[in-house]
């Protein structure tokens, strides 16, 4: 089967929501018959310029050429009838329907008119999937296959609907080693067969095994497009990191008594894993989407199941089987996720702030209303929370200060955590504020002798405000970077072994 | 305390009451539904001269009293992201089990009183556990104990019971201070929901159930027990508003005891401004919410309109209402900086955010 490749070019995009900028005068050459990889930290832009191609956002400015015909702007329906099939980490797929019926979904094939002809469809979806040597038939409910198994659907429906570019957005940042590799032969074939392809992802392997050519983008602009060939794994993490000023940080102060210990912990995706927090840190867990980041730090917070090791807190020892209990202890989690897991976001500054300490700030059962605003005045005003204004819709808040009310949910007088478990904190959240957030986060484990753990993808972010990372792929722990070795390039290197 | 653009009636010197006045404050203006209800008094008391006397708005009050006695508890389910729509027949078995202690027994009024609540709150405790702790949908599960409720009252017995002397008929037509027995029960029943929901932890905590329950549990909030002992509540509330229903009739039919009352409770606290998804919404509103549905049929009899053209009133008043909420939270979303603006003047206990909503 021969394919055919588009030829897309990025003319000079420009993109900003509210006030942040998130792609300035951004180009891209895509050329027929290329995989064509696409770098950068998270908020890089990216995923901007995947939406852009994919018409989930429309650019401020600009232009996407296909094979010549120039677009300012792709409706999700133009972008596919012009061959651009963009397959995001949820792949797209209904679970409940079968192989084929994903394939065909939209498109499906009828016979009388308005019956769906299954049997046609089975073999043309069969005809589809051969190419690849699937261990499953067109008739296999998409969610009995592998997370692999799901990527080969949703490439085979792609191509189905004759794509020709495919965008693939970190494709095996949920896929083991063997399977990885798998997919990467499966993408040089379609490759040689004549398909472009746009290829997101962190793994400078994955860029000198897989790719033709390189894109480098940070901070919303490409500062580096070479063919791979001509490039060094050291040029494409400078690129990737820059050189930019660091957040100064405080002189760096023998660690506390240990307060949070994780004991061979292990769960669904995850472990086992075995790390201890001391008063007077913070400690990031390095590692990319499907890592088995947010699973772990849910597993210590009791928000998940574990299924063994333990955890050691203050006078606690076991696992934590409900949220409450690990707040009780002094735990607090905020997720990754602030909107779907975190926010109650037509609600008040101070609802959200003050959530779980009404009733502790409470008198005889009434709420403390004098109270409550005394608390949260001082906490939004040490965490600089703008608007501070109690009444306000934290729905009406940026990313950065709505990132804020979380942090003053578990930081206030009445609530006040000793270890802080945070998810991806600087997810869209621009740099300004990012800051701000490593110096609080720095002052809270100064000045309260209290220990924050977070989450990160982003190297930069681990070095701006961490005192040593725990590197974490494929769910295990596989390096420890003590503080005087602490470096982007470290860090890359190690995920990358 | 460095905040400046706290409003004034925010500062910690407040108290309670000064949070309570402004919330009502808040509560009132621009709320769709009082200019709605004070239009249809005003054009009612036009209409008609038998409209403003005592007797007549006794029996608005009178007539509402039951609905509001049940519509509070269920006004806070269906915040936290619930709904019981056994009301209905649970109200039919508080009625007829209390009639048959009443009628069977010795055991004299409270304690018919108290068998009849029992009633209503085992089917809550039903209720509860299902949609809480099995996690099955509140709609199916309550439309199931709904018919279920029902049928067992009908095997319980199939005759009206009546007959069951002036104590336990008080309930029903006494009066205390010239006001009737039901109407205070329901002016404690808007009271204590008022101020849980308003003045207590457990009352933000409904909200936050009922807006995020992920981000409740994350929290460290209940969000099991909680809306589990709100069925009960609800369950036991119903039954009482049966008991009443019995006791002013002086009869219990277990076939058309409370048969869709369901219904006009989720229309007055729809209509009242609750959302039907939760997290937004207030007692006041559903104070509102009754008042109006039982001012429209009121002021339409008064003027001879048919039972059937009342339905249609009250079905299209819903609808309208509906509609508004819709049109205003639009009108909101376009015009976000004007908006924020105003609501950053507000005090520092923000209102729930169906006031909000409906500013």
């Amino acid at each position: 089967m021969t394919l055919v490749g588009a030829h897309v070019e990025v003319r000079s995009l420009r993109k900003s929501f509210g006030g942040t900028v998130a792609l300035d005068d951004v180009s891209l050459d895509i050329r027929p018959g290329e995989i064509h990889a696409l770098l950068g930290h998270n908020g890089a832009g990216k995923s901007t310029v995947i939406r852009c191609l994919g018409g989930g956002i429309s650019p401020d400015a600009g232009e996407i050429a296909i094979n010549g015909t120039a677009y300012r702007r792709l409706a999700p329906r133009e972008a596919m009838s012009a061959g651009i099939a963009v397959i995001y980490q949820n792949l797209g797929l209904i679970s409940a329907l079968t192989t084929a019926e994903n394939i065909f979904l939209g498109t499906e094939l009828r016979k009388f008119a308005i019956l769906s002809d299954r049997r046609a469809q089975n073999q043309a979806a069969e005809r589809e999937l051969a190419q690849f040597q699937p261990d499953f038939t067109a008739t296999t409910p998409v969610d009995r296959l592998s997370i692999a198994e799901q990527q080969l659907v949703a490439i085979a429906k792609a191509l189905h609907r004759r794509a020709t570019l495919l965008v693939l957005d970190e494709p095996t940042a949920a896929l083991s080693d063997a399977e990885a590799t798998a997919l990467g032969s499966r993408l040089r074939e379609l490759r040689d067969q004549g398909l472009s392809i746009l290829y997101v992802t962190h793994l400078l392997k994955e860029v000198f095994d897989l790719t033709d050519r390189v894109t480098v983008m940070r901070d919303g602009q490409v500062i580096l497009s070479a063919r791979t060939s001509k490039t060094s794994s050291e040029g494409i993490v400078e690129a990737i990191a820059g050189r930019r000023p660091q957040v100064p940080r405080p002189a760096p102060k023998p660690p506390g008594e240990p307060i949070l210990g994780v004991n061979r912990l292990a769960g669904d995706r995850f472990g086992p894993i075995s790390f201890e927090l001391r008063a007077g840190e913070v400690v990031a867990i390095f590692g990319p989407l499907g890592s088995g980041r947010t699973e772990l730090l849910e597993a210590i917070f009791g928000r998940r199941p574990a299924v063994a090791g333990s955890i050691t807190l203050g006078r606690f020892h076991g696992r934590f089987s409900r949220p409450d209990q690990a707040i009780r202890h002094g735990l607090a989690l905020v997720p990754a996720e602030r909107i779907k897991q975190g926010l109650l976001q037509p609600l008040s500054n101070l609802d959200n702030a003050l959530l779980p300490s009404f009733r502790k700030i409470s008198r005889s059962g009434l709420r403390g209303f004098r109270s409550e605003a005394r608390i949260y005045a001082d906490v939004a005003a040490s965490l600089g929370i703008r608007p501070p204004d109690p009444a306000v819709p934290v729905r009406s808040l940026s990313g950065g200060n709505q990132q804020k009310v979380m942090l003053a949910r578990w930081l206030n007088r009445a609530q006040h955590a000793s270890v802080l478990l945070l998810d991806e904190p600087t997810q869209g959240i621009d740099v300004g504020v990012r800051n701000e957030l490593y110096s609080l986060l720095r002052g809270v484990v100064a000045a309260h002798g209290k220990a924050v753990l977070i989450t990160s993808s982003d190297p930069e972010e681990v070095v701006s405000v961490a005192d040593r990372a725990l590197i974490l792929t494929r769910g295990k722990t596989v390096a420890e970077i003590p503080r005087a070795q602490l470096s982007e390039q470290a860090l890359l290197a190690a995920i990358n072994v | 305390m460095p905040t400046p653009n706290l409003p004034s009636d925010a500062s910690p010197r407040d108290g309670r009451a000064r949070a309570v006045l402004s919330r009502l404050r808040a509560h009132m203006v621009g709320n769709v539904l009082i200019v709605g209800l004070a239009l249809l008094m005003i054009y009612f008391s036009l209409a008609s001269s038998a409209f403003w006397t005592i007797s007549n708005l006794r029996e608005i009050a009178l007539e509402g009293a039951i609905l509001s006695i049940v519509a509070v508890p269920e006004a806070l389910i269906i915040l936290s992201g619930f709904v019981d729509l056994s009301v209905g027949s649970v109200l039919g078995l508080g009625g007829v089990v209390a009639g048959l202690v009443m009628t069977q027994t010795h055991a004299g009024t409270l304690v018919a009183l108290l068998a009849g609540m029992g009633a209503g709150a085992a089917v809550g405790v039903i209720n509860g556990v299902l949609c809480t702790y099995v996690g099955m949908s509140a709609i199916l599960v309550t439309l199931g104990t709904l018919t279920a409720v029902r049928g067992t009252t009908l095997l319980v017995t199939s005759l009206p019971i009546f007959g069951f002397g002036a104590g336990f008929d008080f309930l029903g037509v006494g009066q205390v201070a010239g006001i009737p027995v039901p109407v205070l029960f329901a002016a404690a029943a808007f009271l204590i929901g008022g101020v849980y929901l308003g003045l207590t932890p457990g009352g933000r905590h409904v909200y936050a159930i009922g807006v995020n329950r992920e981000a409740a549990y994350l929290s460290g909030i209940s969000i099991r027990r909680l809306p589990f002992l709100l069925f009960i509540l609800t369950g036991a509330t119903a039954a009482f508003g049966g008991v009443l229903f019995a006791a002013r009739l002086d009869s219990a039919p277990p076939g058309t005891l409370g048969v869709g009352f369901e219904l006009t409770v989720l229309t007055a606290v729809l209509l009242g401004g609750v959302a039907f998804e939760g997290g937004r919404g207030s007692i006041f509103g559903v104070l509102l919410g009754v008042l109006f549905l039982g001012v429209l049929q009121n002021g339409l009899t008064l003027m001879n309109v048919t039972d059937f053209w009342q339905q249609v009133a009250s079905g299209c008043a819903l609808i309208v209402a509906a509609g508004l909420d819709i049109v205003s939270s639009r009108a909101r979303v376009s015009s976000g900086g004007r908006r924020l603006r105003r609501i950053s003047l507000r005090p520092a206990q923000s209102p729930p955010a169906g006031a909000a909503a409906r500013r």
